[in-house]
């Protein structure tokens, strides 16, 4: 297990540093900073904060990718650095999507086409995921604007990190499972402010600060991505539960015009069957003895 | 007449220059040939395990149960030996198989991509001073990470018989840090230092 400074370093200080980034654009919201600016700062902030707490999990920077999630680092800084561009220009979003979506599973995948598939089933494997990915990554957008533009946003994420970092311990990957927590560090630091600042700001910009959220989705969903591929090809974590946790944006999308509770519900109980089939596969608990 | 068996004492002799020189060649050939021999590792009659202190308090054992390798082993001239060694992650045994399970995921060995630990020979010498041991220096790839390292291996036995042909042994013993190969979780409770250790007996192909 991490020490109590590793998980200060990967886990305390990159909330801190997202926390303090996104206090900075709450308060640039209030003088109608340009919009896009906002939104790639958040998108920053995201980056940067998992990147920190990436550093302090791996105990080192690998510049070299030896392992699949290394590719994880170089992934957050290419979202990061065009996200800015991502939101002012849609066909070069959706082109990034496309070209991540074919890249991300080759390259975080490279040892089955390796070892295990051959060239046709790799090549299904690639063409299925990479449609999937194109999805999730559209999804996740939309998600981001269907739901409520308040403190439902970081809180519903939080759950979706939350069930993935502990199927990801149930499946025997606590590192994995230390990754997402990274994630669950952010979102809980993004959401009790998303509660606190707009009353201590009194903001009467235009802008919602919620709404500027959808800044950090293409680096959120491609950091989902990259921890569910790990974790099903490398570690053990069951199919089923990967795909319900991948729907569970889209169960957002789908009940944009429901209540609240209930778009909230759905998409909790995906990630509660998904946490449950872990537990089922796991052996119930079974105490991982290093 | 006197041409005739001139020549053809010249064509005998000729002839049993060439009949010589054949025989020398082969016979030359067959030496060298003996000099040299391959041997196969028998998984059977091997050992590959290795050892790590858990919370700095107590050595923890484990081993490999499927590897396989080839031995080149030069009676003459022992720089012209050589090893080759594999041996499959997936098969990791602690005798618990939770734990055998945490070792196989990405937090530790990640068998599905690094699903097997090679060492290959690129330098062979005869330790000075110490028979019976050689000085073998190699690639060891280990979890993506190749490193050369060099480790005495002590000839621990060689016998030959009609029912099992030819057959040696080698044992060696040298530590690695985790942390240089890649294997960074989790060094509060499993120490850096480990410790392997590789027995094998090997039979002549």
């Amino acid at each position: 297990m991490p020490s109590l400074n590793q998980l200060t370093i990967s886990l305390l200080l990159p909330a801190l540093v997202c926390g303090g980034i996104y206090a900075c654009v709450a308060f640039l919201c209030r003088r109608d900073t340009y919009e896009i600016v906002l939104k790639w700062l958040i998108a920053a902030a995201f980056g940067i904060a998992y990147i920190i707490g990436y550093i302090g999990l791996e105990g080192k920077l690998t510049l070299k990718p030896i392992e699949s999630r290394h590719w994880i680092f170089y992934l957050t800084i290419v979202t990061v650095g065009t996200s800015g561009l991502w939101h002012k220009y849609k066909g070069f979003g959706v082109m990034l999507e496309v070209l991540l979506s074919i890249l991300v599973p080759r390259i975080l995948l490279i040892s089955y086409y390796e070892y295990s598939w051959s060239t046709f089933v790799g090549l299904m494997w690639w063409i299925g995921l990479a449609i999937i990915i194109f999805l999730f990554l559209r999804i996740v957008q939309q998600s981001f604007k269907t739901l409520p533009q308040n403190a439902t946003i970081p809180f519903v994420y939080l759950g979706i990190s939350g069930g993935t970092a502990l199927i990801l311990a149930l499946s025997g990957s606590m590192l994995l499972a230390l990754h997402s927590a990274i994630l669950v560090a952010l979102f809980t630091a993004l959401w009790i402010l998303t509660i606190v600042l707009p009353r201590i700001l009194k903001s009467d910009s235009s802008l919602d600060l919620a709404a500027l959220l959808i800044g950090a989705a293409p680096v959120l969903s491609i950091l989902l991505v990259s921890i569910w591929l790990n974790g099903r090809f490398y570690a053990e974590v069951p199919s089923l539960s990967v795909l319900l946790l991948v729907i569970a944006p889209l169960l957002a999308v789908v009940t944009k015009k429901k209540s609240q509770l209930i778009q909230i519900g759905l998409m909790a109980l995906s990630v509660c069957i998904a946490i449950g089939l872990a537990v089922l596969r796991s052996g119930f608990f079974g105490d991982l003895p290093i | 007449m006197k041409t005739k068996i001139l020549r053809s004492m010249q064509l005998t002799a000729l002839g049993a220059l060439f009949l010589t020189l054949l025989i020398f060649t082969f016979s030359d050939k067959t030496e060298s040939q003996e000099t040299t021999a391959n041997f196969e590792i028998d998984a059977v009659h091997s050992s590959v395990l290795f050892r790590a202190k858990h919370m700095g308090v107590a050595y923890n054992y484990g081993r490999f149960n499927d590897f396989s390798g080839n031995i080149t082993i030069d009676k003459t001239d022992a720089s012209k030996s050589a090893v080759e060694f594999q041996v499959k992650t997936e098969s990791v045994d602690t005798g618990n198989a939770k734990r055998d399970q945490h070792l196989r995921s990405a937090d530790f060995f990640n068998v599905k991509q690094f699903p097997v630990i090679t060492f290959k020979s690129t330098k062979v010498n005869e330790k000075a001073g110490q028979e019976m041991v050689l000085e073998v220096t190699g690639d060891f790839n280990l979890h993506g990470v190749k490193k050369s390292i060099t480790i005495d291996v002590e000839l621990t036995g060689r016998k030959e018989s009609p029912q099992i042909g030819e057959i040696i042994g080698f044992h060696t013993t040298f530590p690695i840090k985790r942390s240089e190969y890649g294997f960074n979780f989790g060094l509060q409770a499993v120490n850096d230092d480990i410790q392997i250790t590789v027995s094998v007996e090997a039979g002549k192909k």
